[in-house]
C-alpha cells in the first residue's frame, strides 16, 4: 500500500504533537465537560430534569466539542505549507485524510466517549450510561468526517473557521436528532438497536462514504 | 438513433456553456417565460382565490395552500437545480454553470423563506401554532441555512474564480438535506402531511383545487426561470464589462474604471 508511508508518519507527528504542545487531545474533552456541567447549571439541579436532558446535552457537547477541535486541523498545515509538500509528494490526499481522521478519533473523539458514562452518570441516566456512551460512539464518526470537510473549508476561505462551522452545522442536524432519539430509546427501554439507532449508523457510513470525497476536493481547492 | 442522441445532447451541452451562445439563448426565453409567469399567475391567483371551494374542514385558510405548496416545491427543485449546475461545473468546470449555480440561490432561499412563512400563517388556524419542531419544517428550515452559508461562500472571497471552486463542493454536500426534506414526513412522526400530490395511485387531492396548486407550480416555475435567467445574464455582462475595462490603457481618464476592475480582481 503506497499509502502506509506518509500514514504512519503523518499520524505518529499529530500525536506527539498533540501530547507535546500543552495537550491539543486535552481541548476538547474539557470542552465537552465544560458544555456538560454549564448544561447541568442551566437545567438546574433536579435530577428527573437533568436525566431528561442527558441524552440531547451529550449529543450537543460532543457535536460542538469536535467542530471546534477540529476546526484548524487542515488550516495549520496550509499555512505552513506541510500540505503544499504532501501534494507534491503523494498523488492522492488519501492517506494524509486517513491518518488525519485517525488522529481525530484517536485523539479528540474516544477521550469523549470514555467520559461519556461518567457524564450521564452524573446527568442520573442510571444503567443506560455505558450503553449511552456505545451510541455515542456510532454516531460520532459521521460527526467526525463532517468536521474534517468543516475544516477543509476553512482552511480555504479567507472568512475563516466561524463561517465554514456554519455552513456545515447545518449538516449535523441529522446526527444529532437520530442521535439523540435513539439514545432516549436505550435509556427508556433498553433496547440498543432501535431503527433510529440504525439510522444512525447509516448515516455513519453514508458521511464515511461520502465526505472524504469532498473534503479531500476542498483541499485540494484550498491549495491551488 | 441513441448515438445521435447522445451527439446532439452533447453538442447542445457544450454549445451553451459558450457564454455568448448561452446569453443569446437566455435572450430569447426569458421574455416568454416572464409572459408564462404573468399569465398563469394571473389564473392562478383568480382561481385559487375566488373560484375553487373552501376545504370542508379547513374553509378559507387552504387558500394559503396555493402560495405555499408551490414555494416550498420550488425550495427543493431550486437547490437541486443549483447542485446540478454545481456537479456540472465541479465536473467540467463550466464558468457558465457556476454562474447558474449562484444565480439560483438567492431565489431560493427567498422561495425557503416563503414556504416557512407562509406555512406558519396557515399553521397557525389548522395546528393552532405558528411552529412546531417537526421534521418538515426543521429540514427546510436547514434548508434555508445552507442556501444562506452558499451565498456566504461566495460573499467571503473577492476572487470569483477561487470562491466558486468552494462554492461547488458546499453546493454538493448540502445536497444531502434535500432527500431528508422529501422523506422526512414519512420516516418521522409528523403533524405534516404525506405526499397526496405525487404518489402510487394518483393524487388524493381534488380536482377543484389541483388546477389552481399546478397553475401556481407553473407560475412560479416560469417567474424562477426568469430570475436565473436574468441573473446569469447580469452576471455575464457585468464580468464581460470587468475584461474591458482591465484591457483599457491605464491612461489618467480610466481610472475609475480601472479601480473598479483592481477592486474586482
Amino acid at each position: 500500500m503506497s499509502i502506509s508511508g506518509p500514514f504512519t508518519a503523518i499520524l505518529v507527528r499529530d500525536v506527539k504533537v498533540a501530547l507535546r504542545s500543552g495537550g491539543g487531545w486535552f481541548h476538547a474533552l474539557l470542552f465537552y465537560g465544560l458544555f456538560a456541567g454549564l448544561s447541568a447549571l442551566a437545567f438546574g439541579p433536579e435530577l428527573s430534569a437533568l436525566s431528561e436532558a442527558a441524552p440531547a446535552v451529550i449529543w450537543l457537547a460532543a457535536a460542538l466539542a469536535v467542530q471546534f477541535a477540529v476546526a484548524d486541523i487542515f488550516a495549520r498545515d496550509v499555512a505552513d505549507g506541510f500540505l503544499y509538500a504532501i501534494s507534491a509528494e503523494e498523488e492522492s490526499l488519501f492517506g494524509y485524510y486517513a491518518a488525519k481522521a485517525s488522529f481525530v478519533a484517536a485523539a479528540i473523539a474516544a477521550p469523549v466517549v470514555l467520559a461519556t458514562p461518567l457524564v450521564m452518570a452524573m446527568f442520573g441516566a442510571g444503567p443506560g450510561s455505558i450503553t449511552g456512551a456505545a451510541m455515542l460512539a456510532i454516531g460520532l464518526p459521521g460527526l467526525i468526517f463532517l468536521s474534517l470537510f468543516t475544516a477543509a473549508i476553512a482552511a480555504g476561505l479567507q472568512a475563516g473557521g466561524m463561517l465554514a462551522i456554519a455552513i456545515s452545522a447545518p449538516l449535523v442536524a441529522p446526527v444529532l436528532i437520530f442521535g439523540v432519539i435513539a439514545t432516549e430509546k436505550l435509556l427508556a427501554s433498553q433496547v440498543f438497536w432501535s431503527p433510529e439507532a440504525m439510522f444512525l449508523a447509516a448515516l455513519t457510513l453514508i458521511l464515511g462514504a461520502a465526505m472524504p470525497l469532498f473534503t479531500i476536493a476542498a483541499l485540494r481547492a484550498a491549495l491551488e | 438513433m441513441e448515438q445521435n442522441r447522445k451527439r446532439v445532447f452533447v453538442k447542445a451541452f457544450t454549445e451553451f456553456s459558450n457564454p455568448a451562445k448561452f446569453e443569446a439563448l437566455a435572450r430569447t426565453v426569458s421574455p416568454y417565460a416572464f409572459g408564462v409567469f404573468l399569465v398563469a399567475g394571473a389564473i392562478g391567483l383568480a382561481v385559487s382565490l375566488f373560484f375553487s371551494p373552501p376545504d370542508y374542514q379547513q374553509g378559507n385558510a387552504v387558500r394559503v395552500m396555493y402560495v405555499h405548496v408551490p414555494a416550498a416545491w420550488m425550495a427543493t427543485i431550486a437547490y437541486t437545480f443549483l447542485a446540478a449546475m454545481s456537479a456540472i461545473a465541479f465536473v467540467w468546470r463550466h464558468n457558465v454553470a457556476d454562474v447558474a449555480a449562484r444565480a439560483a440561490a438567492l431565489p431560493g432561499a427567498v422561495f425557503t423563506a416563503l414556504a416557512l412563512f407562509t406555512g406558519a400563517i396557515w399553521g397557525k388556524p389548522t395546528w393552532g401554532a405558528w411552529w412546531v419542531w417537526d421534521a418538515r419544517l426543521t429540514s427546510v428550515l436547514v434548508l434555508l441555512f445552507v442556501y444562506i452559508g452558499y451565498m456566504a461562500v461566495w460573499r467571503s472571497m473577492t476572487d470569483k474564480a477561487r470562491a466558486a471552486r468552494f462554492a461547488r463542493i458546499v453546493a454538493l454536500v448540502g445536497f444531502i438535506n434535500i432527500p431528508i426534506i422529501k422523506f422526512s414526513v414519512d420516516w418521522w412522526n409528523s403533524l405534516h402531511q404525506p405526499a397526496s400530490i405525487i404518489r402510487a395511485g394518483g393524487p388524493s387531492v381534488d380536482g377543484s383545487m389541483l388546477t389552481p396548486l399546478v397553475t401556481m407550480l407553473i407560475a412560479y416555475t416560469a417567474f424562477f426561470v426568469w430570475l436565473v435567467l436574468t441573473g446569469v445574464r447580469a452576471e455575464l455582462i457585468s464580468v464581460r464589462r470587468d475584461a474591458r475595462f482591465r484591457r483599457a490603457p491605464r491612461s489618467v481618464s480610466t481610472v475609475r474604471t480601472v479601480e473598479g476592475a483592481v477592486s474586482d480582481a
